[in-house]
């Protein structure tokens, strides 16, 4: 079994499926406890011998390794509050929570105009890239409206989100580095005012951590919807009133201290791989709506999600075509299940 | 002479960064149906990287620590790299 990709590997439906009481294990291969049981993710999300893995540290000793600067990585690493913890991470959540409440009405005044104007091409392609030409888009200009961009702000194919994945290589750092650079010099010019508050670090972790969230999460839960239903017409699916599918799939933790769970012995500095994704797949609808995770570190963006999964649903439904086909490509990333093309082929 | 082949590049690095005593790289260069596993040598992960780096700089491929865990041994990883793997799209 290979615990790094599992995420994203088509058997992980009927692995999670069938194994809710799978016991934690220990994989060699990524040196991690893997936690695959969704009540034990819940538990240990929530548990406070387990803390954030620390990206500013690594990001570190790789510039010291090779004697190569990353202002742009450093930085980004250091600002995101999925790698915080403490009195700086509360103090980034309450002015996050505080920043997405405020701008909640003026998104959702632009959803259905923004859903209608994105989903159009469906009604006249005979087949569509749903993830790069429809979802990339929309989610991109729902962003520059939350952080009241003077402009749209182009966002790339690459996840950036890799900046989270402990397994990615020296080019891919470079690159991600770069990349912050240009969103960093975007988010100055589009995004002057807030930069003057001193809002930038806000700034950029919605529009890397943010985007990529809400981006994934709706290409695999269409991916997952639309793959059962093939020979279907759209506006005859009976969508979910909740995304079926996360698209932060891993949360990855390090023991903090030791302690034991579950008939296992966890000892600091341990490597722990949480599959929050497995949260999907539980019997209980009560714990398949925790997918937006649990303790100190749950998404911010809940209420955001659940604003624009309706609207969503709504621009598929309002398409009475049959979905003839579907294929999907997922980018090489080791914690989001982010499709790199969703292709919907439909009967002309 | 030909250029060395992935194989012996990931030999080759492996035995710089100390991982292959003289003795098994050499066992392991006359006998193709030989491998050993990453996990056996039990590397930290800025040795791992520096594995990647120096395949990277070696084969103009890009190659992760994520590969060294989906390809877990010289021979996996030799194969992935035979097959394309790590290539420019």
């Amino acid at each position: 079994m290979n615990y790094l990709t599992l995420h994203r590997q088509v058997e992980r439906r009927a692995l999670f499926a069938s194994r809710h009481d799978a016991p934690i294990v220990y994989d060699e291969a990524t040196r991690c406890h893997v936690v695959t049981n969704p009540r034990q993710v819940l538990d240990l999300l929530r548990h406070p011998g387990l803390v954030c893995q620390d990206i500013v540290e690594s990001v570190a000793a790789v510039t010291r390794r090779y004697d190569m600067q990353l202002p742009n990585f450093t930085y980004a690493a250091g600002i995101m509050p999925l790698l915080m913890e403490g009195p700086r991470h509360e103090a980034m959540r309450r002015r996050m929570a505080a920043f997405l409440a405020g701008r909640r009405k003026a998104i959702a005044a632009r959803l259905s105009e923004l859903a209608d104007r994105h989903f159009a091409p469906l009604r006249s392609a005979d087949e569509i890239d749903l993830a790069g030409e429809v979802l990339l888009p929309f989610v991109r200009d729902l962003f520059s409206e939350m952080v009241e961009a003077s402009e749209i702000i182009p966002l790339r194919r690459i996840a950036i989100t890799r900046i989270f994945d402990r397994y990615i290589g020296l080019r891919t750092i470079q690159t991600i580095d770069s990349e912050l650079a240009d969103l960093r010099a975007c988010i100055a010019r589009v995004c002057a005012p807030a930069v003057a508050r001193g809002d930038e670090d806000m700034l950029l972790a919605l529009l890397v951590l943010g985007r990529d969230s809400l981006l994934a999460t709706l290409a695999s839960s269409l991916n997952a919807i639309l793959a059962a239903h093939v020979g279907t017409r759209l506006d005859a699916i009976v969508f979910p009133d909740f995304p079926p599918e996360t698209g932060v799939a891993i949360a990855e933790r390090l023991a903090g201290e030791d302690f034991e769970y579950g008939h296992t012995v966890f000892s600091t500095g341990d490597r722990v791989r949480l599959f929050l994704q497995s949260l999907n797949y539980d019997p209980s609808q009560s714990v398949q709506k925790l997918i937006f995770g649990a303790g100190p570190h749950s998404c911010l963006g809940r209420h955001m999600s659940l604003d624009v999964w309706p609207a969503v649903v709504q621009a598929m439904r309002s398409t009475p075509r049959i979905v003839s086909g579907i294929d999907c490509a997922y980018v090489d990333n080791q914690i989001f299940v982010m499709p790199e093309r969703l292709i919907v082929r439909f009967d002309s | 002479m030909s250029a060395p082949s992935f194989r012996e590049r990931i030999i080759g690095i492996l035995a710089d960064l100390g991982e292959l005593d003289a003795a098994r790289q050499s066992a392991l260069l006359v006998a193709p149906d030989q491998d050993v596993e990453f996990v056996a040598m039990e590397m930290d992960s800025l040795t791992a990287l520096d594995l990647c780096v120096n395949l990277e700089d070696a084969t103009n491929r890009t190659v992760e620590p994520a590969d060294l865990v989906s390809y877990p041994s010289i021979n996996r990883l030799a194969a992935f790299l035979d097959a394309g793997g790590g290539a420019a799209p």
